[in-house]
């Protein structure tokens, strides 16, 4: 029997491979991880595309036979692309590494009042977290992945760690309503200019989780298998049973462990224990009151795409340079939005995704599957492509993040796969991402431009790269996990990545969930308010 | 009264046509090459989409990664043999839906005009036809696929404005910086400090940069 398996290697499984297998030096730990090794240093049986001859961790391209390597999509079978139809998609990272291997490096800290939201009176959060709480444990994972604020000018500022030229634009058209945008934290070091899009950054320098933890980890003796996508986890005597399937040599795989940690993301973790949920019966029944899948936030994601005007020749560049570099927080005060400006690959906005690049029949219209696309607007053509040749001179891309009420929801399909849909918007999230959209809209008005229609309004289409809970934390009794991340009933069996987060951020998550995973693998370290690490693996 | 000349048509009464096939005529319309000063600007047929479409069903992998519709079965197995079924039935397809437009000269001998106007009526929802409608919903597509998915050529890249891939065959783009033609490294940034704002955010970040 193995003392730990941990099921995914995002920002919550890499963290506790590395801290649990630093604390216990020659416990026997495993980490299992569906996607394939993007680096080739961890797992050399990795079947999955890695480094070439250059040393490059990524080949930039869109293709989706390779981005198939590095992302998965969560859809609503139902109403996935269907006008009238309530949709949702959910963009999660796969591969060892997992969301870092996507993301942009924002790393900001989520705000006090994040923590403090309620639903029905109930504070979401457990008791222990406040940001005062997490801060020393953000600051570690700061340190980690070596996150730094950027600048507008570069003094004293490495020239490479500059904010883009399409951010001085977003800038102005902040400062032309009143708003102001401000450089953003991010966890690179010196390779994010590289002009092409998350996936293709081909250099060492951002700092994603196979450079920090997965490196510790590795060094601490954590055995990593990638190619193996758990299916099931049930309860054992002393412990649980993983089982799956290794796509590296075509079998199934049975692990045994004292303690399991599920870190698959908040899609990937609900769906695995929603599969797992008939094993665990009697007194160690996992979800009695039937919560898992519930309350899936998109935290408050709603991208669109416009162009600025004439006065901006050439002055966005937006394919180039890092893809997040700046932000706007003066809105959150009041309607709990921030806005960044971020490239997004061409490829996905001329198929559709999560913009059009057409003209709604109603700019003003605000509000799920409001617009339909104007009149003599195409897709297609050489009018549309000429459009998309806007797209690194004028366009401009930009979303909003905000404190969404968790409207989503994780379900099973007919073959027991997770599926997401996203249930009526609720008043308050409607509230806030219209006035984003309005926030948006004037943006790109002030610099001269127009926005273009997005998936929300025309197919009401969710869209989201941050999805959170699912089987969220609470100090309740009727929660599926406490305030540590482990399932009632069944000591030593853990959630801790996204899918444990029990609200909205408003902010890029990845930072907040590797700061969660740091304080439990503390607590449990040194038995702090829970069972110590080593009581429970003696 | 003289016959009036079919598109492409020769005074010696041959009709010629620059295209292969209906299906090759089909590129132009849903993303054409251009010429422009003098340079013909690639579009889907010269970024290769008939490669990418003869290769694995690039069409399957990008439904999953929710950059296609949603596609019917019947669709997705027609492209699994491009070459063969996928680019017989689209032909036929195209050639029956342009006699509504034109009879008997097919969709290649159309003139550009009617091109667009049958493709529009095929893609449009008021037009659509739950037969004929998908393969070209998966074509459009497919072009887009080709043009600036870099995955058989970067030329689309090119033409929208990304600068040439350092080494295609490897899957290097550009390095680091890439230098101007006056000998200055751009870094894609103005190293400029926008406008002062009236806007205090004092009360709303920490000095780190976080909402507090």
């Amino acid at each position: 029997m193995n003392d730990i398996v941990i099921i995914g290697s995002g920002f919550g499984g890499s963290v506790l491979a590395a801290r649990l297998s630093q604390a216990r030096p020659g416990a026997s730990i495993v980490l299992v991880e569906r996607g394939d090794d993007p680096t080739g240093l961890y797992d050399p049986r990795s079947l999955g595309p890695t480094v070439n001859s250059d040393g490059n961790r990524f080949r930039n391209t869109l293709s989706p036979a390779y981005l198939a390597n590095l992302v998965t999509l969560y859809t609503d079978p139902v109403g996935a692309f269907k006008p009238g139809k309530p949709s949702m998609q959910v963009l999660a990272g796969k591969g060892l590494g997992g969301g870092s291997n996507v993301y942009d490096g924002v790393s900001l800290r989520a705000p006090a009042e994040a923590f403090d939201q309620t639903r029905a009176g109930v504070r979401l959060w457990p008791a222990q977290y406040t940001r005062a709480a997490l801060d020393p444990y953000y600051a570690t994972v700061e340190a980690q992945l070596s996150v730094q604020r950027l600048a507008w000018t570069d003094a004293g500022t490495p020239h490479w760690a500059l904010a883009t030229k399409r951010d001085l634009v977003f800038a102005e058209g902040c400062r032309r309503i009143g708003a102001t945008a401000v450089p953003l934290k991010v966890a690179d070091r010196n390779d994010a200019n590289d002009g092409w899009w998350n996936e293709g950054q081909r250099k060492s320098g951002r700092t994603s989780l196979g450079q920090n933890y997965l490196a510790l980890a590795k060094h601490g003796g954590v055995d990593m298998r990638t190619g193996c996508e758990v299916e099931m986890v049930a309860p054992a005597t002393g412990g649980y049973v993983v089982s799956g399937h290794d796509r590296r040599d075509g079998t199934d795989f049975t692990l045994t462990a004292r303690m399991v940690i599920v870190a698959g993301g908040a899609v990937g973790s609900t769906g695995l224990l929603m599969r797992s949920r008939d094993q665990f019966t009697g007194t160690r029944v996992l979800d009695s009151q039937q919560r898992l899948g519930q309350n899936l936030s998109a935290n408050g994601d709603y991208g669109v795409t416009g162009i600025v005007g004439d006065d901006y020749p050439d002055s966005v560049d937006g394919m180039k340079g890092k893809p997040m570099s700046s932000f706007c927080p003066s809105f959150f005060p009041t309607e709990k939005f921030i806005l960044i400006p971020f490239y997004a690959a061409p490829l996905y906005l001329s198929l559709g995704q999560f913009t059009t690049l057409l003209r709604p029949d109603n700019p003003a219209a605000r509000g799920r599957n409001t617009c339909e696309v104007a009149d003599g607007e195409r897709d297609w053509g050489l009018a549309y492509k000429q459009r998309v040749a806007q797209f690194g001179r004028r366009m401009l891309t930009m979303g909003c993040l905000c404190l969404d009420d968790g409207e989503g929801e994780v379900q099973l399909d007919a073959n027991n796969r997770p599926t997401v849909r996203w249930l009526a918007t609720t008043a308050r999230t409607e509230s806030r991402w219209s006035a984003a959209l309005d926030a948006m809209a004037k943006i790109y008005g002030a610099l001269g431009g127009e926005m273009y229609l997005d998936g929300y309004r025309k197919d009401g289409t969710v869209h989201t790269s941050h999805p959170l809970g699912g089987c969220a934390m609470s100090d309740a009794a009727s929660g599926v996990i406490d305030a540590h991340g482990e399932v009632r009933n069944n000591r030593n069996l853990f959630v801790l990545d996204g899918a444990a987060m029990p609200s909205a951020l408003g902010v890029n998550p990845s930072l907040t969930i590797a700061a969660v995973a740091e304080l439990v693998a503390d607590h449990l370290v040194r038995g702090a308010g829970t069972e110590s690490l080593a009581s429970r693996l003696a | 009264m003289r016959d009036p000349m079919l598109p492409g048509q020769t005074p010696n009464g041959t009709v010629e046509t620059p295209y292969t096939d209906a299906t090759d005529a089909l590129w132009d319309v849903l993303l054409p090459s251009e010429l422009v000063g003098g340079q013909v600007l690639p579009g889907a047929r010269e970024a290769g989409v008939d490669d990418v479409l003869a290769g694995d069903n690039l069409l399957r992998a990008a439904m999953d990664l929710g950059l296609v519709p949603r596609l019917p079965e019947a669709t997705l197995a027609l492209y699994d043999d491009f070459a063969g079924r996928a680019r017989g039935f689209l032909n036929t397809t195209l050639d029956t839906l342009a006699a509504a437009e034109r009879p008997l000269i097919g969709f290649a001998r159309l003139t550009s005009a009617q091109r667009d106007v049958v493709v529009a009526r095929a893609l449009d929802l008021g037009g659509w036809d739950d037969r004929t409608s998908p393969p070209l919903v998966a074509a459009r597509a497919a072009c887009w696929l080709a043009f600036l998915g870099a995955v058989t050529s970067d030329v689309g890249l090119q033409a929208i404005g990304f600068p040439p891939f350092e080494d295609f065959a490897a899957g290097l783009a550009v390095s680091g910086y890439p230098r101007m033609t006056n000998g200055k490294l751009d870094d894609y940034t103005y190293n400029r400090a926008p406008a002062a704002s009236t806007d205090s955010l004092a009360t709303i970040l920490d000095a780190n940069g976080d909402l507090r």
